[in-house]
């Protein structure tokens, strides 16, 4: 799947990115490790892909980069309840918007719960609460459940608001999402956040197919990636 | 397996061909079913030198944005199957049509088209590049120093100035190409708003088409003062009307994208008498089409909803059937007629997002609006064409077996000719869907599936070929596998169909330009010499 088997990035984080400075009301860094386990020669040292995310929460904003992606996600809660989701590609001033009716189209079923909590609430709603309470080390509240053929186990740590771990285990793969650190003031952690692409120009998901000649609809074409999109790849 | 068969064939006058309704097939209901179509193209043919000089008083132009003849087929087989049909013998509500072409979409510099300039073709009569709207060739896409004196009339203008009254609905943004190649004039599509400008290289005093739309009698105040406005604009793209500070969205509380501190909605209601506003489905439900004279509908910030998605939106918002509906019945109250576009925007979008069963959906909702049209309308006055400015890489293959779902994976048939009772398998021992593209981001997997890709996007899949024994491929969330990779599929450059019906409608027929479609339009409805406008096809030249 995707062919992640092969991906394997070295965890330099990019923090050149401009700062919108916004008042970021907090800051977690997680770790993304994922092994195909699909067949047993998948399962080798070349077959783990890791990654990192910052993400940032504010007001009605949350923002995720991960490292050497050239680009961050955006959900904004709207007033009316409704999420918006963006991604903002700095090294092209522009920034795609999803609709809601697009984000369902390409499964990107977000909800402001699962953004801001980096997981879906009602996926943990229908998980079995255990009566542990560690996981990989941490501390939290236990929950585990099989859900669409997904074994899943996360640890939520309620203060927070955020999982500390979660593992997701699948007949092909095998997901691990650790807390690294996080800061109740997002200054603290000392990382600049990415621009948030309020001045950047618009491009909705839905008109990428009618911008081959936009720069950045050449560059997905070109490399074959949308997401994530590695530029030195 | 035997398919209960018999046909019922329905025929209105010549306007509308045999529908077949199959209940019971058998090889004498497959002959004369065939004898009675040629009967009926005969009385057809026999009356089509009157038809071409009947003048039509109405003119409907219906585009189905991306809408190539594979999409009709796959779509009139998945709305027969919705009704429990075998789905094959289904027709879509304007494949009735007794008239038929085929339409060339080739753009004056592409190979493979873009809506701007199919549109343009069809609004003008003159082929034109992709990208640019409402103007010639010799424009160069995005200078506006070259766009003076290439401005094209189109259709919509020629009716104005004839006095009749004009419309477009779309399900797309309203300054979207399609429906803004009736009204507008650009050197480049992505103009749409005046935050835009910085786009382009040379923006110069070029009018975005927001702008266009509102201000659209101003520009003809002086020739012919007469002219009053669309009557009816509805669809999506309200960010580019309102400006660009927190809270101008009634709906989300967010900005638009206007920065020259203009509120096209409000000038909207202030410049015209009977004048109304809506953005939401309680507002559309309102509006007494008999006391409003000129309607906005914005029902969205971007493109409306695909149809499907249309019962889970925030504000509610009307289908294109109620829209047209209500155009008609505004459109209608002038005794000279009227010119009405409606297009079915986001067929294009679910392709190129590889969806089929969103495309199929809104392709059979945009053929429900087809029918709510001709129902609304006299068929002796209204001439309604329905075509697609362009196609798309989506195909059908394989052997299914009669009936098997269009959405779903082939089931052949065995050599006796009976359906198997499992699927299909390639070469490489795994199933393959009927529907596919060749190009664009590939197979992946369905919501409901919370992993770190759906926080985080889904990626292209370039390996072409996927496991889809354990996938319903029939699910909202199915995106196709596709050939080659690419980050959106792309339009196809094969011709695709021209529907007509109505006074002069036998005009439609072979193999046909683009461009021709407005010919058409304008000597069934006698634009030119209803709006005293003579042969000109150009602002630019002299009278």
């Amino acid at each position: 799947m995707h062919g992640f088997r092969c991906l394997k990035i070295v965890a330099v984080l990019v923090m050149a990115l401009p700062s919108s400075y916004l008042n970021a009301d907090m800051l977690a860094r997680y770790q993304l490790q994922r092994v195909d386990i699909s067949s047993p020669t998948a399962v080798s040292a070349a077959a783990a892909d890791q990654r990192e995310w910052l993400v940032w929460k504010y007001g009605n904003r949350v923002q995720l980069q991960q490292q050497g992606a050239a680009y961050s996600v955006v959900w904004i809660r709207m007033k009316n309840g409704s999420l918006e989701r963006k991604e903002v590609y700095p090294s092209f001033k522009t920034v795609v918007s999803y609709e809601p009716g697009d984000a369902a189209a390409l499964g990107l079923a977000d909800s402001w719960e699962g953004s801001a909590a980096l997981f879906d609430g009602a996926i943990l709603k229908s998980l079995e609460k255990k009566s542990s309470n560690q996981l990989g080390g941490y501390e939290g509240m236990l929950y585990e459940g099989t859900l669409h053929g997904r074994r899943y186990r996360v640890l939520w740590q309620p203060a927070k608001k955020l999982p500390a771990v979660i593992h997701i285990r699948s007949a092909r793969s095998e997901e691990r999402i650790s807390l690294i650190e996080s800061f109740d003031s997002a200054k603290d952690g000392g990382y600049i956040q990415p621009d948030t692409g309020d001045t950047y120009d618009d491009l909705d998901y839905a008109d990428i197919g009618d911008n081959e000649t936009h720069p950045l609809v050449q560059a997905l074409h070109r490399t074959g990636r949308h997401s994530p999109y590695y530029p030195n790849h | 397996m035997k398919f209960q068969s018999s046909r019922i064939a329905v025929a209105v006058g010549l306007a509308l061909s045999t529908l077949f309704v199959s209940a019971e097939e058998t090889p004498d209901s497959w002959y004369e079913e065939g004898a009675a179509i040629v009967k009926h193209n005969a009385k057809v043919a026999a009356g089509a030198k009157r038809n071409a000089h009947k003048r039509a008083k109405n003119i409907i132009l219906f585009v189905g944005d991306g809408m190539g003849v594979s999409t009709v087929t796959a779509a009139r087989i998945l709305e027969g199957q919705m009704k429990g049909m075998s789905g094959e013998e289904n027709a879509l509500f304007f494949e009735k049509f007794a008239n038929l072409a085929l339409s060339k979409t080739y753009n004056t510099n592409q190979q493979t088209p873009d809506s701007a300039g199919t549109m343009t073709a069809m609004m003008s009569g003159i082929k034109s590049d992709a990208g640019v709207i409402g103007v010639n060739q010799n424009v160069v896409r995005g200078d506006c120093d070259s766009q003076k004196g290439n401005e094209v009339v189109t259709a919509l203008e020629l009716a104005e100035m004839g006095g009749m009254s004009t419309g477009v609905v779309t399900t797309a943004r309203l300054t979207h190409a399609t429906p803004a190649a009736t009204y507008a004039h650009i050197m480049d599509r992505n103009f749409e708003d005046d935050r835009d400008a910085s786009k382009f290289s040379n923006p110069g005093d070029c009018v975005d088409i927001a702008r266009q739309l509102v201000e659209f009698p101003q520009r003809f105040a002086q020739q012919y003062p007469w002219v009053d406005g669309l009557e009816v604009a509805m669809g999506g793209g309200r960010r580019s009307f309102i400006q660009r500070v927190d809270g101008a969205d009634p709906e989300d509380g967010g900005r638009g994208e206007r920065l020259d501190g203009r509120d096209l909605t409000s000038e909207w209601t202030a410049d015209y008498n009977n004048a109304a506003y809506v953005w939401n489905q309680a507002q559309f439900d309102a509006i007494d089409p008999a006391r409003t004279d000129h309607l906005l509908g914005l029902f969205e910030m971007s493109h409306m909803e695909y149809n499907m998605d249309r019962p889970t939106d925030s504000g509610g918002e009307p289908s294109l059937s109620d829209m047209t509906d209500k155009a008609i019945k505004i459109l209608e109250k002038n005794r000279k007629g009227f010119f009405l576009h409606v297009e079915s925007g986001r067929i294009d979008h679910a392709h190129h997002a590889t969806n089929p069963k969103r495309a199929l959906t809104d392709a059979i909702e945009f053929a429900n609006a087809v029918k709510t049209a001709y129902e609304a309308t006299d068929p002796e006055e209204t001439l309604i064409i329905v075509t697609a400015d362009h196609s798309h890489v989506f195909t059908m293959a394989g052997y299914p077996t009669r009936g098997n779902p269009i959405l779903g994976k082939v089931v052949g048939n065995d050599s006796a000719g009976n359906a198997k009772s499992s699927e299909q398998l390639a070469a490489d021992g795994m199933p393959y869907t009927t529907l596919g593209y060749t190009n664009g981001r590939g197979f992946y997997e369905l919501p409901g599936q919370n992993t770190a890709d759906a926080i985080y996007g889904q990626p292209v899949n370039p390996q072409g070929r996927a496991n889809l024994t354990q996938v319903d491929t029939t699910d909202e969330g199915f995106h196709s596998e596709t050939g080659v990779p690419l980050g959106a599929e792309t339009h196809a450059g094969e011709d695709v169909a021209i529907y007509a019906t109505g006074p002069g409608s036998s005009l439609v027929n072979g193999l046909m330009e683009q461009n021709a479609i407005f010919h058409v339009m304008n000597q069934a409805g006698h634009l030119q010499d209803r709006a005293g406008h003579g042969p000109r096809r150009q602002f630019g030249e002299d009278e």
